[in-house]
């Protein structure tokens, strides 16, 4: 594959879910490209997670104010997992350096903690017994 | 003898020598510690000249900056001694209206007072529009119809404009609706959408802060119309926005220089091309967050009517008196210079930025242009900014346009390394410029490598004279050394063959390495290209987000409504609308304390024409 259909096949990953699939095939294969050309590539996959995080922040701001019960918010709590697993999941890209990934993890961390706040502030007032679901719902640390 | 005493003068001579190069070499060395102890001085000197020349500066800078400091303080003051002498008695009568104001809530003020009040008033400032506006109220409050009629006529006379705006909001502040929507429509119809007065911002304050009834709101949203509709005929106040934005837009890309191509700068005929669309493209997020952050932007403080009215009352009495503006446009400059420590240019920059608040006269356009852009004094609602913004959205628009109108689509980048070339749009084509690139060194070293032979001519000489020689000499019966001849001239072709093959293969080599270095750069080239089209078709995407984001916007979603009413209209007074006041109902009896009349403070011309201004 050339450079121009790595970037477009990793551009398309915005939308699309990382699966175990999209995972094998960067692995299995063998990049010919010079490393500075590699780093870009690595780039693109970088800014397509940042991408996915601002996605589902995004999401986040429009949606918590239309949570009405436990329930749609254990449903977004979920969403937002799910999303966040996948984004995890491009630490299983072999070509990462340990540089970048342990920055990329420093920045999820952060996210996950604006997170958890705004859903703490929102949440606030919400009766023990919810607000304690809620939190173990969220669960988001431990999952890291 | 001799010897010895050879020995002996040469021994003695030696000595002497000797002596006198160790007295030279100290005395070198000496001077050396002096020179180095003069070098170090020099050193010092010049180090000690150094830091004098740079106290000095500074000290120049200091006297400058505080001299600066000190004229700006002087010229503040001189300013503001000006504006007293001049212009002190109208802040007299400016604290009589909030100080009547004020006493008329708390029920403190009777007529008698009120009389006095007025008769001082025009006797302090016969031609201040604001004198004859109180002097109005004041024989409104004391039910003198017939002098309140003749101070509204010489206000107007004065000044129709402030006038009627003052009017329109204290007949709102008495909750006098349809007397205030007379003099809003009288002001609003004086407007000349390309030649107005930054007082339309405390307006257009009003307008979303919901302190219009239903009619004043349709009034006035068909007036903006017109003036918009009058100001988009006009291609001229277009286009003077259409500039004012480019520049902001420009401002908020920031002045990055990207600079990450060293492979397309130094491998390519496009670079100046592709780092300006780079630039203009890879900040683009900076433009669609300002104006998320624009419409998201929060009023810290929301008023209630009263208080909105009260504020835009004190804003139009204080803020927008022509006489006072230059005077007090320089007490702003000034201001500026003490704030930013001296520094000119600084200071010059934030003036800019709050410049508007002293305009004269400006056509409506850049009046909503300066809400949005200036950190202006008059401190327009966050509602208001967000009005103009709208109105402003398809001018925006046409900017962005026009700042991003030489994005070229199909730009051919011609790619040269060494004496390959290639060209490509988009980067697509790697595998055919990567072909093409063997193709050429293939080409240019086939001759070179083809030039080495395995089997050279030298190679057929050595055969032949070796097979020549190992004859003739068997021949001659010498057998032996015939076949030692053999077996040279056999190491011999052997070792020929060997080294031409090592040249040989060291070409070959070399053309797989250049090939592999050349392949590399040309990579680099591609992925930079491949890069350059993701970053602007990323900016092209943002563009559309923030071009689609102002399109949606609807000034109509940034006017509160009205529902704090409650209006009593009386049955023998069309005009009159009862005072939602208790105060006045419970003091009614009394007849020296307050009692606002039945009728109202309203224009006393129908036309706006009919005032000779």
């Amino acid at each position: 594959m050339t450079y121009y259909e790595w970037v477009s096949y990793i551009d398309e990953l915005k939308t699309k879910p990382i699966t175990d699939d999209v995972i094998k095939k960067i692995n299995t294969y063998n990049f010919d490209f010079p490393p500075e050309v590699m780093v870009r590539l690595e780039d693109h996959l970088l800014r397509v997670i940042f991408d996915k995080l601002g996605t589902i922040r995004d999401e986040l701001d429009t949606e918590i104010d239309k949570v009405n019960s436990p329930q749609e918010l254990t449903l977004l709590i979920n969403k937002i997992k799910s999303t966040i697993k996948d984004v995890f999941k491009i630490q299983k890209v072999k070509s990462f350096d340990t540089a970048l990934l342990n920055e990329l993890k420093g920045d999820i961390e952060r996210y996950v903690d604006d997170y958890t706040t705004t859903i703490k502030r929102r949440y606030a007032a919400v009766k023990s017994s919810d607000y304690a679901m809620i939190l173990n719902n969220l669960n988001l640390m431990e999952e890291r | 003898m001799s010897d010895d005493r050879a020995y002996a003068i040469s021994a003695a001579n030696l000595d002497v020598l000797e002596r006198n190069l160790d007295y030279l070499a100290n005395n070198i060395g000496e001077v050396d510690v002096r020179v180095e102890d003069v070098n170090q001085k020099v050193n010092k000197v010049s180090e000690e000249v150094k830091t004098i020349n740079s106290n000095i500066r500074d000290l120049i800078n200091e006297i400058r900056e505080t001299t600066i400091l000190t004229n700006a303080k002087q010229s503040i003051s001189l300013a503001q001694d000006e504006i007293n002498k001049k212009y002190g008695h109208y802040d007299n009568i400016r604290r009589k209206i909030s100080g009547l104001f004020q006493a008329i809530e708390v029920g403190s003020i009777d007529k008698k007072t009120i009389k006095s009040l007025k008769e001082n008033a025009l006797v302090d400032t016969p031609d201040y529009w604001l004198s004859s506006a109180f002097v109005a109220i004041c024989a409104w409050l004391n039910d003198n119809k017939e002098e309140s009629i003749s101070a509204l006529k010489d206000a107007i006379k004065k000044d129709d404009e402030k006038t009627s705006l003052f009017f329109s909001l204290i007949n709102l502040k008495f909750d006098r609706y349809a007397s205030s929507f007379m003099w809003l429509k009288r002001y609003l119809d004086m407007q000349d959408a390309s030649k107005m007065e930054n007082k339309i911002v405390p307006l257009l304050d009003s307008l979303t802060g919901g302190i219009f009834n239903e009619e004043e709101k349709e009034y006035f949203l068909n007036k903006i119309t017109l003036w918009t509709n009058e100001l988009d005929s006009k291609s001229n106040y277009k286009n003077i926005q259409i500039n004012r934005w480019i520049d902001f837009l420009v401002f908020l890309l920031g002045e990055k220089n990207y600079d990450e191509y060293y492979y397309i700068k130094n491998f390519t005929n496009k670079y100046a091309d592709i780092n300006r669309l780079t630039n203009i493209n890879v900040s683009q997020r900076n433009i669609y967050y300002y104006f998320v952050e624009a419409i998201n932007e929060k009023e810290e403080i929301n008023l209630n009517k009263k208080d909105q009215v009260d504020k835009i009352i004190n804003l139009l009495i204080y803020n927008y008196e022509n006489d006072e503006l230059d005077l007090r446009k320089d007490i702003a400059k000034n201001q500026f210079i003490i704030d930013e420590n001296g520094n000119t240019t600084k200071a010059k920059e934030k003036f800019k930025m709050s410049e508007f608040a002293y305009l004269k006269n400006t056509d409506f356009y850049s009046i909503l242009t300066n809400i949005v852009l200036q950190n202006n004094e008059l401190k327009p609602s966050i509602n208001t900014k967000k009005l103009s913004l709208s109105l402003l959205k398809d001018l925006i628009n046409n900017s962005y346009e026009h700042l991003n109108e030489n994005v070229l689509d199909n730009m051919n980048i011609m790619i040269k390394i060494n004496n390959f070339t290639g060209s490509t749009i988009d980067g697509k084509n790697e595998k055919e410029l990567v072909d093409s690139l063997y193709q050429t060194i293939d080409k240019e070293t086939r001759l070179d490598i083809e030039s080495v032979k395995l089997f050279d001519v030298k190679m057929i000489f050595t055969l032949i004279f070796g097979f020549v020689c190992s004859i003739i000499l068997y021949l001659m019966d010498m057998s032996i050394i015939s076949v030692l001849i053999v077996l040279a001239t056999i190491v011999m072709l052997i070792y020929s063959f060997y080294a031409n093959y090592k040249v040989r293969s060291e070409k070959i080599q070399k053309r797989e390495q250049r090939k592999q270095e050349e392949r590399n750069i040309l990579l680099n080239v591609i992925a930079e290209i491949v890069d350059f089209r993701f970053i602007v078709k990323d900016g092209i995407e943002i563009k559309n987000k923030t071009t689609t984001l102002l399109k949606t916007l609807d000034y109509k979603n940034y006017i509160k409504t009205n529902n704090d009413r409650n209006i009593t209209i009386e049955k023998d007074n069309d005009n009159f609308v009862k005072p939602n006041n208790e105060l006045f109902d419970e003091e009614e009896k009394d007849t020296n304390k307050l009692n606002p009349p039945k009728w109202n403070l309203e224009p006393p011309y129908e036309n706006v024409r009919t005032v000779i201004r």
